[in-house]
């Protein structure tokens, strides 16, 4: 998923302009990679890899302590 | 507690009780084969009269209710499903949002030329294209499509480059 491609920028990402320069995504080879990626899967495997991404979602929001 | 979502069980209750739909959205963008997130399952229904029975039976079959913020017990019916052009439901699978039309008014039969049926997960499915996704969401223009937008046009892009890229 595309939010994960943010973790892999190196430290110094930031002296290469991205939202400093006001654009929202400029780190474009890592959206390519992702992309790529999708691309060269089924749909059936695309929709395993978004349920995939959402059940992490849940369990991180379930396993949650509720706020006070 | 969140309730469960499963997007290939929407789908296939809804292919089973053989209700004309597209999926459009989020779900159709990765299917597609943009690499974007989404919590719910958005599909956009034939609105003829012999598509309501089968439509309320899929929705009766996943208990499906209206997502309502006062939290009240509202769920689908026969009079509902005629009278009302968005349908914002909460199933035991998940959220899912019925509607008539997209963006500006695109309805099932603007958005059938753009379609393609994908076998996912066991069930054949007609997705819509990434390029009348684009043009929904450019017409939506709210923040949450905005923010898609840069890597549904670049997977477009992607898609439509050159033999031996990918596609």
């Amino acid at each position: 998923m595309s939010q994960s491609a943010d973790s892999a920028r190196p430290a110094d990402a930031a002296s290469l302009g991205t939202e400093a320069d006001g654009e929202p995504y400029a780190w474009e080879g890592d959206d390519d990679h992702v992309i790529f990626w999708m691309l060269s899967l089924t749909p059936t495997q695309r929709l395993a890899a978004l349920q995939g991404f959402v059940d992490s979602f849940m369990v991180l929001q379930n396993d949650r302590p509720a706020q006070v | 507690m969140i309730a469960p979502l499963r997007f290939d069980g929407i789908l296939k209750a809804l292919v089973d009780h053989g209700v004309e739909f597209i999926l459009v959205g989020g779900v159709a963008a990765v299917l597609e084969g943009a690499p974007l997130s989404t919590l719910d399952v958005d599909v956009v229904f034939l609105r003829r009269d012999e598509n309501l029975p089968p439509l309320l039976d899929a929705l009766r079959a996943l208990n499906a209710r209206y997502a309502d913020p006062a939290g009240r017990h509202i769920v689908p019916d026969a009079d509902k499903l005629a009278a009302l052009r968005i349908h914002r439901l909460v199933t035991s699978l998940g959220a899912l949002d019925v509607m008539e039309t997209i963006g500006h008014g695109l309805s099932y039969a603007d958005l059938l030329g753009d379609t393609q049926v994908m076998e996912v997960a066991g069930v054949k499915v007609r997705v819509l294209g990434l390029e009348t996704i684009i043009l929904s969401k450019e017409q939506a223009n709210r923040d949450k499509d905005r923010a898609t937008l840069h890597i549904l046009r670049r997977t477009l892009q992607m898609k439509q480059g050159p033999p031996g890229q990918a596609g």
